[in-house]
C-alpha cells in the first residue's frame, strides 16, 4: 500500500473537490442557522447554558425560558409548552411579584389567559380585585411534566428576578418522570447523535423535517424510567423519589428562606393517588404540612379542600385523574388567595 | 458490532490506521485482518469462531487433496465431503428446526400427534455467506478454475475478512486471493471512492431503510386490520427499506474493503430500473444470483437440456435460492415467485421482442413500460420475503383487494417514502441514463449531492444503530 510521501508531486486533481465543497457548504448552513435563528429554535447548548442540571433536546420539550441580558425571555421552543412572556431581571418599582413554580397542574396552556380557569390566573384575579390599588404581577413558570429537580433549577433562576412570593405546586406523580426524562435525555445525547444536536443547522432541518412530515414528538417512556432505576425494587424506586422530592422542597425553602421570599406549597391532588408513584400523595402532603412556618411557609392541603367540596356540594372537581377542572381551580384559587395575601404583608 | 455505529467506526479507524502503517508489508496486513476480523466476528458471538474455523479448515485441506490428487473418484468424494459439511453445516444450523417444525406439523394433519423437541439452535451470523464462499472455492479448485491456496493465513484471510464476513458479497477466491496474496495499493482516487461509498452506504442504511422501517413495522404489526392505503405503502416502503439495508450494508462493506486495498465485486446495479426478471437478477444481490447460476443452474444443466428442463432449472435455482434466504415457507414462495418470474419471462421472451416498437420515442416509452411493470412485480414479491407467516401475505393481499378506507395515517407514510426515496432514485436514474452521472459532474454538482447526503444521514438518520435485515440469514 502507498503511503504519501513528502517527495510525490502535487495536484490539484487529486484533492476530493466535491467533498470539500460539500463540507463547505454545510459550514456555511451553519453560520447561516447560528446568525437567522436565535431561540426560540435552540440548540442542545442553549438549554446545556440555561439548565447544567438537566440539558435536554427542545424536541421533547424542555420549555426553556432564556434569560438575555436583563430580562428572562419564556418562548415556544420546538414542543411549544411554554406560556411565552417576558419580564425584567428588575420589577419595576411598586410591582409585587408573585412566581408560580409547577407542572401540568398549575401549567395554563401555551397561552396566559386569565380566563382560562386554572387557578393561578383565577387566583390572580381575585387577588387583583380584592386589591385594585396595588400593582400586581403573576409569572407562571409551571411546565407540564416537571418534578422537583428541575422545580429546584427553576426555582433558583427565577430567585434572581425579585420575587415576592412563591407558589410552589410540587405533587408525587412528576417524580418519575423526572428519573423517565433523565434517562431518555442522557440516550438522546448519547454517540455520535447526541453530540450532532449541538449544531443549530442540524437541529432547525430537524425541525423543519419533522414538522414537513409529521414526524411524532419523541417522548421518554416507562422502560427509560427503568433504566434510570435499574436494579431498585418498587419499594426502593418509591424511597428513592420520596427522598429526592423531599431534599428538593427543602433546598427551594432553604434558598427563598435565605432571601425572606414567602413560600405558598400545594401538594398532592389526591391523598389516593395510585400511579407510578404507588399512591404516595398522602405522604407528601403530611410532609408538606410539617414545613408550616408562620406565615412564611403555607401550605394548601387541596385534598381535604376537594373532600369537603365534594361532600358538601357532591361537585366533580378533577377532569382526570389528577388534573382539576374549572370547578376545581376555583375551589383551590378560592382557598389559595387567601394565603397569598397572609404571606404577603404588602396586602394584608 | 453494526457498519452504522460508532463503535465500528473506531475499530475500523484503528485497523486502517495499522493497516496503512504497514505499507507495503502484506503478509503483515494479513495477520492483522484476520486477528481483526476474528474480533469483528467474536463481538457478535465468539462461540461461533470455532464453526467458522472448521468450515474454513475443511475446505483449506480438502483443496490441497484435490489439487495433490489425480484420481477421479478420490476428487470426486473429496469435492463431496467438502459440500457435504457446508451444506451440513447450513442444515443443523439454518434448516434443522425448520424441517423438524414442518414435518412435526404435517404429520399432525394426518392425525399423528407429534411433539417436536424444542431444538433451540441459534443461527450463528453471517454463516449463509461464508459457507456459499467457501464451498465456491473447493468447487473451483475441483473445476481446475484456480489453484488451491497454500498458505493457511491468506486462507483465512479470503474468508473472514470482516467487511464482507457477516452478509457478503459473496466473494468468489479467483477475485479476491490475488488481492490477497500481493502488495496492495490505496491511491487517492480509492480513498476518496471508498469514503463515498461508505457516506452512500450510511445514507441508504440510516436515512432510507431505517426510517422506512418504522412505516413497514407498524403496518406489518397489525396485517389483519390494514386498509388497502396502508398495505400498498408498506409494500413500496419494504422495497425501497430492504433495497437501503442490503445495498447500503454492501457499499459499505465495499467502501471499508477498498480503504483496505481490497476491491469487492458489485452486489447491486440499480435493480428496481430492470427491465425484466432475468435482468433483475442481474442487478439485484448479484454475487448471489451469480453463484446460484454457476453452482447451481448450470451444474443442473442450464439451458443446454431443451427448454423444458431449462425453465424447471431456472424454477429449482429460484426456489432454492428462496430458500438460502431463511428457513420459512413464505421464503421458499418468494423464491417460487421469482422462479415462476424467470420461466413466464423466458416463455414469452420471443413475443415480447415481436411486439417491441421501434424507433427512439417508441422504444424508449417500452423501456419505462417494462421497468414500472417489473417493479410493481418485483413490490409484490417482497410481500412474502417480508411477512412472518403465510396467514400474513394472505392478510395483506386480501386487505389490497377486498379492503378500502381511507388514506388517514398513510398520508403520512406516503409523504415518508416520497421524502426519503427522491433523491436516491434521481440519482439512480441519471446513472442509468448516463453512466458515471455523478463522477462527471463539476465538484460544486458532486459538492450539492454529498452535502444533500451528509445532510439527510445527520437530519434525520434513524438513531440507535438498526440491524441490517440480511445479517439474518
Amino acid at each position: 500500500m502507498d503511503r504519501p510521501s513528502s517527495t510525490s508531486s502535487f495536484s490539484w486533481r487529486r484533492l476530493p473537490l466535491g467533498a470539500l465543497f460539500a463540507i463547505l457548504l454545510l459550514a456555511g448552513l451553519e453560520l447561516a442557522t447560528r446568525a437567522l435563528f436565535k431561540p426560540p429554535f435552540v440548540s442542545l447548548e442553549t438549554y446545556t447554558g440555561n439548565y447544567p442540571l438537566a440539558p435536554q433536546y427542545g424536541f421533547e420539550g424542555s420549555r426553556a425560558c432564556f434569560p438575555v441580558h436583563e430580562q428572562m425571555s419564556c418562548a415556544p421552543t420546538q414542543d411549544m409548552n411554554i406560556i411565552p412572556q417576558e419580564f425584567p431581571r428588575k420589577k419595576p418599582a411598586g410591582e409585587l411579584r408573585i412566581i408560580v413554580i409547577g407542572a401540568s397542574i398549575s401549567w395554563e396552556g401555551p397561552r396566559a389567559s386569565k380566563s382560562d380557569g386554572n387557578y393561578p390566573s383565577r387566583t390572580f384575579e381575585l387577588l387583583e380585585r380584592a386589591h385594585p390599588g396595588r400593582k400586581l404581577r403573576l409569572i407562571n413558570l409551571s411546565v407540564p411534566g416537571f418534578g422537583s429537580t428541575r422545580q429546584v433549577i427553576r426555582f433558583r433562576e427565577a430567585l434572581e428576578y425579585e420575587p415576592d412570593l412563591f407558589i410552589v405546586h410540587t405533587h408525587d406523580t412528576n417524580e418519575v418522570r423526572e428519573d423517565q426524562r433523565r434517562a431518555y435525555v442522557r440516550n438522546l445525547h448519547s454517540g455520535v447523535a447526541g453530540k450532532l444536536l449541538y449544531s443549530n443547522a442540524v437541529v432547525v432541518l430537524k425541525k423543519w423535517w419533522t414538522d414537513a412530515l409529521g414526524v411524532p414528538t419523541p417522548r421518554p417512556s416507562s422502560a427509560d424510567s427503568d433504566e434510570e432505576t435499574a436494579g431498585l425494587d418498587k419499594a426502593a424506586k418509591l424511597e428513592r423519589w420520596e427522598k429526592g422530592l423531599e431534599h428538593n422542597v427543602h433546598t427551594m425553602l432553604d434558598m427563598a428562606k435565605a432571601r425572606s421570599i414567602p413560600v405558598v406549597l400545594v401538594g398532592a391532588s389526591r391523598a389516593d393517588t395510585t400511579d407510578l408513584c404507588g399512591g404516595r400523595g398522602r405522604a407528601l402532603n403530611g410532609f408538606l404540612s410539617t414545613l408550616v412556618t408562620g406565615s412564611s411557609v403555607q401550605f394548601l392541603d387541596v385534598p381535604a379542600l376537594f373532600r369537603a367540596a365534594i361532600e358538601r356540594k357532591r361537585r366533580k372537581v378533577f377532569k382526570d385523574a389528577i388534573h382539576y377542572n374549572a370547578e376545581g381551580s376555583h375551589l383551590v384559587a378560592d382557598a389559595l388567595a387567601p394565603l397569598v395575601e397572609t404571606a404577603l404583608p404588602q396586602l394584608r | 458490532m453494526l457498519f452504522n455505529t460508532g463503535r465500528f467506526a473506531l475499530f475500523f479507524s484503528l485497523v486502517f490506521l495499522a493497516n496503512w502503517l504497514l505499507g507495503k508489508r502484506w503478509r503483515a496486513q494479513n495477520v492483522l485482518l484476520v486477528l481483526a476480523s476474528q474480533w469483528f466476528y467474536a463481538c457478535w458471538d465468539y462461540r461461533f469462531l470455532g464453526l467458522l474455523w472448521f468450515s474454513m479448515l475443511v475446505d483449506y485441506f480438502v483443496a490441497l487433496r484435490l489439487e495433490a490428487s489425480t484420481d477421479p473418484r478420490r476428487r470426486k468424494w473429496l469435492i463431496t465431503l467438502s459440500v457435504s459439511v457446508q451444506l451440513g453445516i447450513l442444515g443443523l444450523f439454518k434448516y434443522l428446526n425448520f424441517f423438524v417444525d414442518s414435518g412435526a406439523a404435517l404429520l399432525e394433519k394426518f392425525g399423528f400427534g407429534a411433539h417436536p423437541v424444542a431444538l433451540g439452535i441459534v443461527l450463528p451470523v453471517g454463516i449463509s455467506f461464508y459457507t456459499f464462499q467457501t464451498m465456491s472455492y473447493t468447487i473451483d479448485v475441483y473445476r481446475g478454475l484456480i489453484p488451491a491456496e497454500r498458505n493457511l493465513l491468506s486462507f483465512a484471510t479470503f474468508v473472514s475478512l470482516f467487511p464482507q464476513l457477516v452478509a457478503g458479497p459473496i466473494e468468489r477466491a479467483r477475485r479476491i486471493l490475488p488481492q490477497i496474496n500481493a502488495p496492495r495499493r490505496l491511491p487517492p482516487e480509492a480513498l476518496y471512492s471508498g469514503a463515498t461509498l461508505i457516506l452512500f452506504g450510511l445514507y441508504k442504511k440510516v436515512f432510507i431503510a431505517d426510517n422506512l422501517a418504522t412505516v413497514v413495522d407498524q403496518a406489518f404489526s397489525k396485517t389483519e386490520s390494514l386498509t388497502r392505503a396502508e398495505a400498498i405503502l408498506a409494500l413500496y416502503a419494504f422495497a425501497f427499506q430492504i433495497y437501503g439495508d442490503f445495498s447500503g450494508y454492501t457499499d459499505i462493506a465495499r467502501g471499508t474493503a477498498k480503504l483496505l486495498g481490497f476491491d469487492f465485486a458489485l452486489n447491486f446495479r440499480r435493480p428496481y430500473l430492470a427491465r425484466n426478471p432475468s435482468d433483475f437478477w442481474q442487478r439485484w444481490h448479484i454475487s448471489l444470483s451469480s453463484w446460484l447460476r454457476d453452482y447451481l443452474y448450470i451444474p443442473l444443466g442450464g439451458n443446454q437440456r431443451g427448454a423444458r428442463r431449462t425453465l424447471l432449472n431456472l424454477f429449482l435455482t429460484m426456489l432454492l435460492g428462496g430458500l438460502w434466504h431463511g428457513a420459512s415457507w413464505t421464503f421458499v414462495l418468494w423464491g417460487a415467485y421469482h422462479g415462476l418470474l424467470l420461466v413466464v419471462h423466458r416463455l414469452l421472451k420471443p413475443a415480447l421482442s415481436r411486439v417491441q416498437p421501434s424507433g427512439a420515442v417508441g422504444g424508449g416509452l417500452w423501456s419505462v413500460l417494462r421497468c414500472a411493470l417489473m417493479f410493481h412485480l418485483v413490490v409484490l414479491g417482497w410481500l412474502p420475503f417480508r411477512a412472518h407467516s403465510l396467514l400474513e401475505v394472505k392478510q395483506v393481499l386480501l386487505s389490497i383487494a377486498e379492503r378500502g378506507g381511507a388514506w388517514g395515517e398513510a398520508s403520512t407514510s406516503a409523504k415518508w417514502l416520497c421524502a426519503c426515496t427522491a433523491l436516491l432514485m434521481l440519482l439512480e436514474l441519471a446513472e442509468e441514463l448516463w453512466p458515471h452521472f455523478l463522477e462527471r459532474r463539476q465538484f460544486w454538482a458532486r459538492g450539492l449531492v454529498y452535502a444533500a447526503v451528509m445532510l439527510s444521514i445527520l437530519i434525520a438518520g434513524a438513531p440507535g444503530g438498526q440491524t441490517f435485515i440480511y445479517f439474518q440469514f
